[in-house]
């Protein structure tokens, strides 16, 4: 399986990489528009502000040169930050790529960023391999929330103080609002499962 | 519904696990990489891993002792100690540390915390604060509990979080080491300054404590001293959590 992430000089990777590594798999490290081919999966990591994130996607080439891949097969996953990605306009200010119609709001919570493990609730629409996650708590670091256009996006939701969303499909694009590579054995399981998916 | 974080501190020393009583006598407590997937293998829900001489003797870091720890661990790890510039945070994100903690350069440069919010975002900025109850009140303290400064605790806390402090580390001086329990009082005050998440610290010595941490509202506890000298587990104490009614992450595979 070829899998490559998107090497932007915001975010730290450290984990991703290593969770990688765990599952057998040797990403490939994109930097550059120079880097991008079809893949299996491209990853869009999550870390640092929307605003920053899509700067450097614009800087290092990648607006204008991941859109071919998809139709090329290639499919996407956004992690926290990366998910939000996926979207237009945040209320951070930052832009998304707006290549799902939704927004990215601010959680409505007294204590932000919402920190630690929290459990997910899978839809009724969820394919089988996430359905078996119903109820699994994962790591979730995070202030802002995506609310997809579409809500049959809607995969599975977390509850802190309000219900958000905290997976989303909506194929070639898959997100997750928390963060699997630091979510314990059962991150590394959802990671494994979500890359061997069926499209 | 958002769990209780259960976080062991490792307090590093030339590369070495060490444990003091209120900042003071040391004695080793073996290697951070062994202890610190121990501690994940038993369902620790974060890591914090504090270098308590880089400040004091402006030590180098260990980088490849982080790296290490990164290739095995699967849950967060913050790391801290000695951090006096961007170029520092750069180094040990790289190295694997998923969050940086920043306490006695916060205080002497605040610029610091501001210029790490605003280019890894403000969940990467743990600012640690020792702070120490005196008759008027709370008061901060640099360089392990060595020197008070002039800040009032909840001053300090609201300058922090207005620079782009994500999440607090408070820890009691007058409780560290001690195993008498959080000071719940400087937890409540602390709480009522900001909107951060605050991980309490300090006097953790029985499952009671962290109990009453939690149900008075101090979801996230920092545990040190209490696992260091094999006295319990991280596992045993989230079974007993358990046995009290609180949903803690368990079991972890």
């Amino acid at each position: 399986m070829r899998v490559a992430i998107l090497r932007l000089d915001i975010g730290n990777y450290g984990s991703l990489i290593a969770a990688m590594t765990r599952l057998g798999i040797d990403p490939e490290l994109w930097s550059s528009a120079r880097d991008v081919s079809p893949v299996d999966w491209v990853i869009l990591p999550g870390v640092g502000a929307l605003a920053n994130l899509y700067g450097r996607l614009e800087q290092q080439g990648f607006l204008d040169a991941l859109p071919q891949l998809k139709t090329q097969g290639t499919r996407f996953f956004g992690i926290c930050l990366g998910l939000q990605a996926f979207f237009g306009d945040g209320a951070e200010g930052g832009h998304g790529m707006g290549w799902l119609a939704g927004t990215v709001p601010q959680l409505n919570a007294p204590i932000l960023p919402h920190i630690g493990f929290n459990s997910i609730h899978t839809s009724a629409t969820a394919p089988g391999w996430l359905a078996a996650f119903d109820g699994a708590p994962v790591y979730f670091v995070h202030s802002y929330r995506v609310q997809p256009a579409d809500a049959r996006h809607i995969a599975a939701t977390t509850v802190y103080h309000q219900e958000f969303p905290s997976v989303v499909i909506a194929p070639p694009f898959y997100g997750v609002q928390f963060h699997p590579e630091l979510s314990g054995n059962v991150g590394d399981l959802f990671l494994q499962r979500l890359l061997a998916s069926k499209g | 519904m958002l769990m209780p974080r259960i976080i062991p501190c490792l307090d590093v020393k030339h590369g070495r696990v060490v444990k003091g009583v209120q900042f003071g006598s040391l004695v080793d407590e073996g290697d951070p990489v062994e202890l610190a997937v121990r501690y994940a293998e038993d369902g620790a829900d974060e890591l914090v891993w504090l270098d308590i001489m880089a400040t004091v003797e402006r030590t180098q870091w260990r980088w490849d002792q982080i790296s290490r720890a990164r290739q095995r661990l699967n849950i967060p790890l913050t790391v801290g100690g000695g951090i006096k510039t961007v170029d520092d945070v750069t180094a040990l994100l790289e190295h694997g540390a998923d969050k940086v903690s920043i306490n006695s350069q916060a205080l002497e440069n605040p610029d610091l915390i501001t210029q790490v919010a605003n280019r890894w975002g403000a969940q990467c900025v743990v600012v640690a604060v020792d702070a120490k109850r005196e008759d008027d009140g709370f008061y901060v303290y640099s360089h392990g509990g060595r020197h008070r400064t002039s800040w009032e605790l909840g001053e300090w806390l609201v300058e922090s979080e207005r620079r782009g402090a994500g999440e607090f580390l408070l820890t009691s001086i007058d409780r560290d080491g001690s195993q008498h329990g959080y000071d719940l009082a400087l937890l409540d005050y602390a709480r009522r300054c900001v909107a951060r998440p605050l991980i309490a610290s300090g006097g953790a010595g029985a499952v009671e404590d962290l109990l009453e941490a939690i149900e008075a509202g101090h979801p996230a506890v920092l545990l040190a001293s209490i696992l260091h000298q094999g006295q319990t587990s991280v596992a045993t104490i989230k079974q007993q959590l358990r046995g009290r009614g609180v949903m803690v992450r368990w079991p972890v595979s």
